[in-house]
């Protein structure tokens, strides 16, 4: 394909998606993205499974494609919303901005936190969005490549790569590890049909759902700390800082530091978006990582006080593997996360089918889907900005009013995973180990990534030692797997280089500014 | 004082109701409904697994075709999830909740027989009122398209010469495809433990797995690897059915045409609570089969690549109550239960 | 910059809240619970054969893991200084009262409906976390309440229990 023809049919996809008709279904799937990716365990992969009916009596499936990935991309930034504002993410992608944006927050800078989410979001869709355009066919290739043992290493990889989460302490920021790989255990293991830490209940057999985990430590957690601390810092709406300036939500500075980790956002996000299993956490974390060590080095670091480039890295990420999941989806069919699944199976329905002659066979609709994604990404800033103003609204929200409202939210997400209060019970439970994690300064972060990296690692890990006949080499064997692993090792050991170097020499370490993960 | 007391109450109870069980919290939990002639209430569509899948694919377009053809006048049709163990947490509230109900139905299929098998489940989808079987999908058993088999002998010669050479990829453990796996080589005759299995969340992972060449051979439903036959990257060496399907005009061999006696198809069936009144029983039959005979229902069977399988009361009964031993005993010679 | 505040910037967790007592019990608690995970590695069925690590490895290795973090955290509990003191007084009635309307919660909502339940647990939950305006508080849950119910029912057809009130 070349890109005189590609950009001929994305022109003509254009020409589709500025239908007036079309243009109110992208408003409409973003609208819908943005409440569902705020509500907390409400995500998009629930909403367009939720919405297909809806769709068969669509007479034309473009309008309902240029609506789900206009949820999608609405959610992955609705999402950052809540968790910059409340503390409450309500998905695991906009766990890593939770960490520095609430901080932000309570600095009285929510408005340059929305904002650098809302642009980053923008800036690293759009890039995506043109990646996806280009170079679909040889990333999509990528993900057939990928055996078990590489995506071990992978796992392995992100694994060490973000032990910046970690936080102050050491011992803690691996005990909120541990547990949450823990957690990430129960239910039944999938190779092999055990049960395991069920306790013979028949709940407990699909283990604990990791939006269970996120609301019950982050939703329910933060409520039950702030209760405890009601009597002594009395209610009064949060400081904002002045509001517009001359450069938008966001001053010199912000610009200046935001600008980078959007690229490194997007460059991280899009890769991982397009890997089976990658999805769209592990470069919000590893963004996180990158840019605090980075920040570190340079002498600057605001990380743990309300860094914007903890911001502004993971929320461009989250944004940009949305493409990425496009990537292998459409050229390959294989859907890589839980929405792209449920989107699989909405092409399915209207007899589209996705796979190496999508782009051949219905041209029209992926060239137009595609170029509802610029369309989606420019309405999503559009409507953002001028929102912000509303969104701060809700640190003026009288506190228990508030509070009571995360409870209510949090209490419908759970149930509507299920459809039982078990679930709400059990939200309980975590929110109460939530409750004494923050009371006893145990970082939350790490729990998130625990169950969220854990099972993964531990299946690929294996699935590879099983189809070896137990044979270990097989992680060194494959030069993927090797490059991955070696670069993990280099991930362990790069950032304390220049001490040991410096420690042979002798020498004071002229500069330490070699790092994992940087590029310029 | 008021406020400590009142503390220590919430406190008590709270740890009261975490200690006193689980089985009996659920009990609390979930609530239940009451019984009545059919249908002199709404009805309610159980799905025993999340939205988005097979099942709840099902409920949704069951639900979509009674509502277009107004076929419960005055009454509406909802769909309800009950997620959890595979089926399991939704039959047993069908089973405890809903006796005599004939207001809540719900879907399952050999996905939840094998499920229940696995989990050691002391319910199984005979205790519940079988109304009807609805479709049935076939599975299809293939390799990538550079993969040295040829033909399903040469998949059967390969496990005989040594098991351990051949890895399986397909969905969840105990489900259909590792069945589907299962039954091939106890009809070639070989031992079903040696079956070196691999389970993928979803048809993406096992998709990719097979491209990739990190297993040997790939089972799914039709549906999941349709696109890569069609695009020549995978290779058909069977389908499961007594039919055999087309795919650009080929016709692909059956398990049965390759010589061994065998057959799978991942069926779906509606079923009531237990202890149903016959008079009600005999109603619901007799309105899953208005449905079943929709042309509504028939376009949408065509639309995702299901086969029409309808039998309906006892034939039904009989059905799932032979699958149930079958899949049993087959799941305790795979070595997983 | 006043106290308050350096409190409230300080807020959410860069101080240290537990006292030395607390974070020793919670060692020892974490202590017994890893090493009880750890025996019940023992209790998961491991079919033999095909499988070289099994569904033990895995388990084994993280509540090993945990287990050693956990002494690891007793170790640092013990060796802090005698004086360090919790800031603040905190109320424990709060937290305890919430943690309660959401048990009650849990068990009432299917029988009660979404609806009803839910405009109590908002209401109870702005009372015990301090709020003292009678009308908007029970404005406030009755909209919400409703609000949410239908906007879910209706439009993204998720099903909410009904409940007493037969809506």
């Amino acid at each position: 394909m070349t890109s005189l023809s590609v950009a001929g049919d994305l022109l003509h996809g254009f020409g589709t998606v500025l239908d007036p008709m079309n243009l109110l279904w992208a408003i409409l799937g973003v609208t819908l993205g943005m409440l569902v990716g705020i509500l907390p365990g409400i995500g998009p992969a629930l909403t367009i499974a939720l919405l297909l009916p809806i769709t068969f009596n669509f007479s034309d499936p473009i309008g309902a494609f240029i609506m789900f990935a206009g949820i999608y991309y609405g959610a992955m930034y609705g999402g950052s919303t809540t968790s910059i504002l409340i503390n409450t993410p309500g998905e695991s992608a906009s766990v890593a901005t939770a960490i520095e944006g609430h901080k932000m927050a309570l600095k009285g800078r929510a408005r340059a936190a929305l904002a650098t989410a809302a642009i980053g979001s923008f800036v690293a869709g759009t890039i995506s969005t043109v990646l996806l355009t280009f170079v679909a066919k040889p990333i999509g290739s990528l993900a057939s490549h990928f055996q078990a043992t590489d995506y071990f290493a992978v796992t392995l990889l992100a694994m060490i790569a973000v032990t910046a989460l970690v936080g102050h302490s050491i011992v803690r920021g691996l005990l909120s590890l541990t547990v949450g790989l823990f957690i990430g255990l129960i239910g039944l293991d999938s190779l092999s049909g055990a049960p395991r830490y069920t306790f013979g209940s028949l709940r407990l057999l699909d283990g604990i759902d990791v939006v269970i985990v996120i609301v019950g430590l982050f939703a329910i957690g933060e409520t039950l700390h702030v209760a405890s601390r009601l009597r002594s810092t009395p209610d009064r709406p949060a400081v904002l800082e002045k509001g517009r300036l001359r450069t938008g939500y966001l001053n010199k500075s912000d610009w200046k530091r935001s600008w980078a980790p959007w690229l490194r956002g997007t460059a991280l996000g899009f890769p991982f978006g397009a890997i089976p299993s990658g999805g769209a956490e592990v470069p919000t974390f590893l963004s996180y990582s990158i840019e605090r060590r980075r920040a570190r080095k340079k002498g600057r670091d605001e990380f743990g006080e309300g860094a914007i480039e903890g911001v502004a890295g993971p929320e461009a990420a989250n944004n940009a593997s949305f493409s990425g999941v496009l990537v292998p989806l459409l050229t390959l069919g294989l859907p890589t996360s839980a929405t792209a699944a449920v989107m699989l199976a909405a092409f399915q329905i209207f007899n589209v089918q996705p796979g190496p002659q999508l782009f051949e066979n219905n041209s029209t609709l992926v060239w137009t889907l595609i170029a509802s994604l610029y369309v989606g990404n420019l309405i999503l800033l559009i409507m953002n900005l001028p929102l912000i103003q509303i969104w701060v609204q809700v640190l003026k929200v009288p506190r228990p009013l508030l509070y009571a409202g995360i409870l209510v939210f949090a209490c419908l997400g759970v149930y509507s995973l299920s459809g039982s209060g078990y679930e709400v019970l059990m939200a309980l439970l975590i929110g109460v180990v939530g409750f004494f994690m923050r009371k006893l300064d145990f970082p939350i972060a790490p729990v998130i990534l625990g169950v969220i990296l854990g099972p993964t690692m531990e299946e690929q890990f294996r699935r590879a030692l099983v189809i070896s006949n137990g044979d270990a080499s097989v992680f060194f064997t494959r030069p993927l797997s090797l490059i991955i692993i070696i670069l993990t090792v280099l991930a362990l050991f790069v950032p304390y280089l220049p001490r040991i170097v410096a420690r042979i020499r002798g020498t004071q370490p002229a500069h330490q500014r070699l790092t994992f993960g940087e590029d310029d | 004082m008021a406020r400590s007391r009142t503390a220590l109450v919430a406190a008590g109870l709270a740890v009261s109701l975490l200690a006193s069980g689980c089985s009996a919290l659920e009990k609390a939990l979930d609530g239940g409904s009451v019984a009545g002639d059919f249908p002199s209430r709404n009805v309610e569509i159980m799905v025993p697994a999340a939205p988005g899948g097979g099942w709840d694919l099902t409920a949704r377009q069951f639900q979509h075709v009674i509502q277009e053809d107004k076929l419960l006048p005055g009454r509406s049709v909802s769909v309800v999830n009950v997620t959890g163990a595979g089926g399991a947490v939704g039959i047993s509230k069908l089973v405890t909740k809903n006796r005599k109900d004939p207001h809540t139905l719900m879907i399952t299929g050999l996905v939840m027989v094998g499920a229940l098998t696995l989990n050691q489940s002391q319910i199984t989808v005979s205790d519940t009122t079988p109304i009807a079987t609805l479709t049935a999908e076939q599975e299809v058993i293939v390799v990538k398209a550079d993969s040295p088999l040829k033909s399903l002998k040469d998949l059967v010669e390969m496990y005989k010469a040594d098991p351990a050479s051949v890895s399986w990829g397909g969905g969840t453990i105990g489900g259909t495809d590792h069945i589907t796996a299962g039954t091939l080589v106890k009809a070639a005759g070989l031992e079903p433990s040696k079956v070196k299995y691999i389970s993928y969340s979803g048809g993406g992972e096992a998709t990719a797995a097979i491209l990739s060449g990190d297993v040997t051979v790939g089972i799914s439903g039709m549906s999941e690897f349709e696109e890569q036959i069609t695009a020549g990257k995978m290779r058909v060496l069977a389908t499961t059915g007594a039919e055999p399907l087309t795919v650009v005009g080929k016709q692909l061999p059956t398990m049965k045409s390759e010589g061994y006696d065998a057959e799978v198809q991942n069926w779906r069936a509606i079923v009531a609570p237990p202890d149903l009144p016959d008079a009600d029983r005999l109603r619901l039959i007799d309105f899953v089969s208005k449905v079943n005979a929709s042309p509504e229902w028939a376009e949408i069977r065509k639309k995702q690549g299901w086969t029409e399988f309808f039998k309906t009361g006892d034939d039904a009964k009989h059905f799932i109550a032979d699958e149930t031993t079958r899949v049993q005993a087959l799941l305790k010679e795979l070595g997983i239960v | 910059m006043s106290a308050s505040e350096e409190v409230e910037v300080k807020a959410s967790d860069v101080e240290v809240e537990a006292s030395r007592l607390v974070r020793i019990v919670a060692a020892l608690v974490l202590i017994v619970l890893s090493a009880t995970f750890l025996i019940g590695v023992f209790d998961i069925r491991s079919p033999k054969g095909l499988d070289p690590a099994g569904p033990r490895f895995f388990p084994l290795l993280v509540t090993t893991a945990w287990l050693i973090f956990s002494i690891a955290y007793l170790v640092e509990g013990l060796r802090s200084p005698k004086t360090a003191k919790p800031v603040g007084d905190r109320s424990w009635f709060e937290p305890v009262a919430i943690s309660g309307l959401l048990v009650l919660y849990a068990l009432l909502v299917v029988p009660l409906g979404y609806m009803l339940a839910t405009a109590l647990l908002f209401f109870a939950a702005a009372r015990v976390l301090g709020s003292r305006q009678l009308a908007r508080d029970i404005v406030t849950s009755l909209v919400l309440a409703i609000v949410v119910y239908v906007a879910f029912t209706r439009f993204l057809d998720i099903s909410l229990p009904k409940g007493v009130l037969g809506l």
